[in-house]
């Protein structure tokens, strides 16, 4: 299964994506990453393992992310690779989730902000 | 008329493939099951070119896009519809079906993430990986896809 979801402290959901989100990968992420949109509010989507995705799997994860920015939540993208990167810009995607290289970076960004 | 699941052969590109290699050309259907082959046959054809990341990879994304292009938008029942694949020297990758005319040229790009919706991400991908030229004959759609050799 190419997608692994972890509950951090304080809150935030990790998501971790690997191998090919490919037309496979990606039908096998679709469903978690809606459920990820309808229930988490600060995620952060780990890429490091990512070897390969085109618009079908970022369509999964625009869907799922769109939902949590729906509700005031907040998500971001963490070290794609060169490649995968590539397409994340060519695409807009990263207009819409900001990308962190440094794992607890990401994790402050979407930390919920004090009450 | 063969079933729709196996590979054509067809006249070898010259100096690339001996006759125990896999065919330049792939027949697949629209069914989900059958559209997990393109990977592993373009790793395979396009390996016979000495092709290698990160062309691969960018004819990877570049097939995709074209494939699920015809998947989602070329027929009102698409379940079972034919699609040809073939791998030139170049490499340029040509993708044939019957469904509706669509010219990924001229068709308008959607307005990407944030303000709009995720489907009209394969467009913008397309034209970024490869250089494109259309042509619809005799009812059939026939996109072809020109890599950079050497892509930076």
């Amino acid at each position: 299964m190419p997608i692994v979801i972890e509950d951090l402290e304080g809150g935030i959901t990790k998501v971790v994506l690997s191998g090919r989100i490919d037309i496979a990968g990606a039908a096998q992420i679709d469903m978690p990453m809606s459920i990820v949109g309808g229930t988490k509010r600060n995620v952060v989507i780990d890429l490091t393992a990512v070897e390969f995705i085109a618009s079908l799997g970022l369509r999964s994860i625009v869907l799922g992310g769109k939902a949590i920015l729906s509700k005031k939540g907040k998500v971001v993208l963490l070290s794609p690779t060169p490649a995968v990167e590539e397409v994340i810009t060519t695409s807009g995607i990263d207009q819409l989730f900001k990308i962190y290289r440094d794992e607890w970076a990401a994790i402050a960004a979407v930390s919920p902000d004090p009450a | 008329m063969g079933r729709h699941c196996g590979s054509e052969p067809r006249p070898r590109l010259s100096g690339m493939a001996e006759p125990d290699k896999a065919p330049e050309v792939l027949r697949i259907t629209t069914a989900a099951a059958d559209l997990a082959r393109l990977y592993p046959w373009l790793d395979e054809v396009a390996g016979q070119l000495g092709i290698s990341d990160p062309l691969l990879g960018r004819m990877h994304v570049a097939l995709e896009e074209a494939v699920m292009n015809v998947v989602m938008h070329g027929f009102d029942s698409p379940d079972g519809q034919e699609i040809l694949i073939r791998l030139a020297a170049g490499p340029a990758l040509t993708v044939e079906d019957a469904g509706r005319e669509f010219n990924p040229i001229t068709a308008p790009e959607k307005t990407p993430p944030p303000g709009g919706e995720p489907g009209g991400l394969g467009l913008k991908l397309l034209r970024h990986y490869c250089q494109l030229t259309y042509r619809r004959a005799a009812g059939r759609n026939i996109l072809t896809m020109h890599f950079d050799a050497n892509p930076a």
